[in-house]
């Protein structure tokens, strides 16, 4: 795992592209977009500010160890805990599980989380102000 | 790597892996039923027949593909007419024990069987055992057994009593490969196997999480980092907690309003 994935709440504006990019390239078998695993949350007014909340890839995952099917692994490479929905029996232990809320239920009912893209995280790409990065 | 012909085309096969995994992972479509990636196969259903040659093969092996590991020269045909009538008699067997079932009426349209010549009977279960390994084998819970052999073979649940040991995952339901398991969740409560099961509620908001004692008990006997003050807090809780350990950044400006939750 070389690179780190960075949010910088200061930058954040609350504009939510990084949902919209996320729920964009996570589409359901279906071929509709998923839901989005990032959060953004807007600040009120006149501060116009935001905050991401985003999966942190625990060392120690709630979500992982709560998994009886070793449906969540982790990819070596990128350091991201991956859903393998091919072992998922949809028990949504992992959703329960994570203290953080970042597990989240597509349309479909079936869980996802962030897998930083395969290594190349979108939400990162989109972000109009640069308060996401993966360096 | 392991070198197998499928349908004429060589494939490199990992080390281990069935010729059903090998198959998926190159886009065959083999039929199956009672295989799931988080059990090993046991060759229940017999719809994943394959013709096999070579690799000390007896001549016109008919076998099941999620049983079957891939070995050096093996040669696999999906779909020979041999391949095809022996899985279609199967399948009639099956939908002559279950008719109604709109997974096997599909499987029939889709490989061409036509009638059914046997008497009918008016089960929903296809006797797979998949619930029965899922519950004891993977989720932990071990609430379910079967009984009896062949088309004799019961369940215990559903036939008997509703299963003590069961805490209401649905993830039996979920696997099931003819979905016959019915599941009723109301916002107080899920019923499964005759049971019905409490839902706990959310320790902040009181919203009802997809959770009961029972299956939070089960989970915490998978780690000792479980407790059940982060597992009763629902996801949009949990959320509104991390954006409050970060409130300094933004100094209580925060609005957690927004479209759905
Ligand atoms: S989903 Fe939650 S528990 Fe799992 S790695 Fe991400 S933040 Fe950690
Ligand atoms: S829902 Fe799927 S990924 Fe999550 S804990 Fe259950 S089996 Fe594992
Ligand atoms: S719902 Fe009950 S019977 Fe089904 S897998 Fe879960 S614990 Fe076992
Ligand atoms: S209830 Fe479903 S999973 Fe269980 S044996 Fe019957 S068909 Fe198989
Ligand atoms: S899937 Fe191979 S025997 Fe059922």
């Amino acid at each position: 795992m070389e690179k780190t994935f960075i949010v910088i709440p200061e930058k954040c504006t609350g504009c939510r592209t990084c949902e919209l990019s996320c729920a964009y390239s996570h589409p359901m078998a279906s071929g509709q977009p998923g839901n989005p695993r990032i959060h953004a949350y807007n600040t009120k007014p006149p501060l116009e500010k935001g905050i991401q909340i985003v999966c942190l890839q625990c060392d120690t995952a709630a979500c992982m160890e709560a998994c009886p099917a070793f449906a969540l692994q982790r990819n070596l490479e990128t350091g991201a805990i991956e859903v393998h929905l091919d072992r998922c029996i949809n028990c949504h232990a992992c959703f329960n599980a994570c203290s953080f809320g970042n597990i989240v239920l597509d349309p479909n009912n079936r869980v996802a989380k962030c897998d930083l893209c395969g290594g190349d995280p979108k939400c990162v790409q989109f972000c109009p102000t640069g308060a996401l990065l993966y360096q | 790597m392991i070198h197998v012909r499928i349908n004429g085309k060589l494939l490199e096969a990992k080390k281990g892996e069935t010729v059903l995994q090998l198959a998926q992972r190159n886009g065959y479509h083999i039929p199956n039923l009672c295989y799931h990636p988080s059990l090993k196969a046991d060759g229940a259903c017999r719809m994943c027949l394959v013709e096999v040659k070579g690799a000390n093969a007896k001549p016109n092996s008919l076998t099941t593909a999620c049983t079957l590991t891939v070995k050096e020269g093996m040669e696999v045909l999906l779909d020979t007419p041999e391949v095809s009538k022996h899985r279609n008699t199967i399948l009639e067997m099956l939908m002559a024990l279950v008719p109604d079932s709109p997974v096997l009426t599909k499987m029939a349209e889709e490989y061409g069987l036509k009638e059914i010549r046997l008497a009918q009977g008016d089960e929903v279960c296809i006797k797979c055992g998949l619930c029965v390994r899922i519950c004891d084998e993977v989720v932990g819970a071990k609430a379910l057994a079967m009984e009896g052999r062949g088309t004799e073979t019961t369940f215990n649940p559903p036939f008997n009593e509703p299963p003590e040991r069961c805490v209401a995952c649905t993830s039996c339901a979920f696997i099931c490969p003819v979905q016959c398991i019915p599941v009723k969740k109301t916002n107080d409560s899920i019923t499964i196997w005759g049971r019905e099961f409490d839902r706990l509620k959310c320790t902040r908001c009181g919203r009802a999480l997809d959770l009961t004692e029972e299956h939070m008990a089960l989970m915490m006997t998978r780690s000792s980092h479980l407790k059940p003050e982060d597992l009763n807090v629902c996801d949009v809780c949990s959320r509104k907690e991390v954006l409050g350990t970060m409130k300094s950044l933004v100094d209580g400006q925060i609005t957690l309003e927004r479209v759905g939750k």
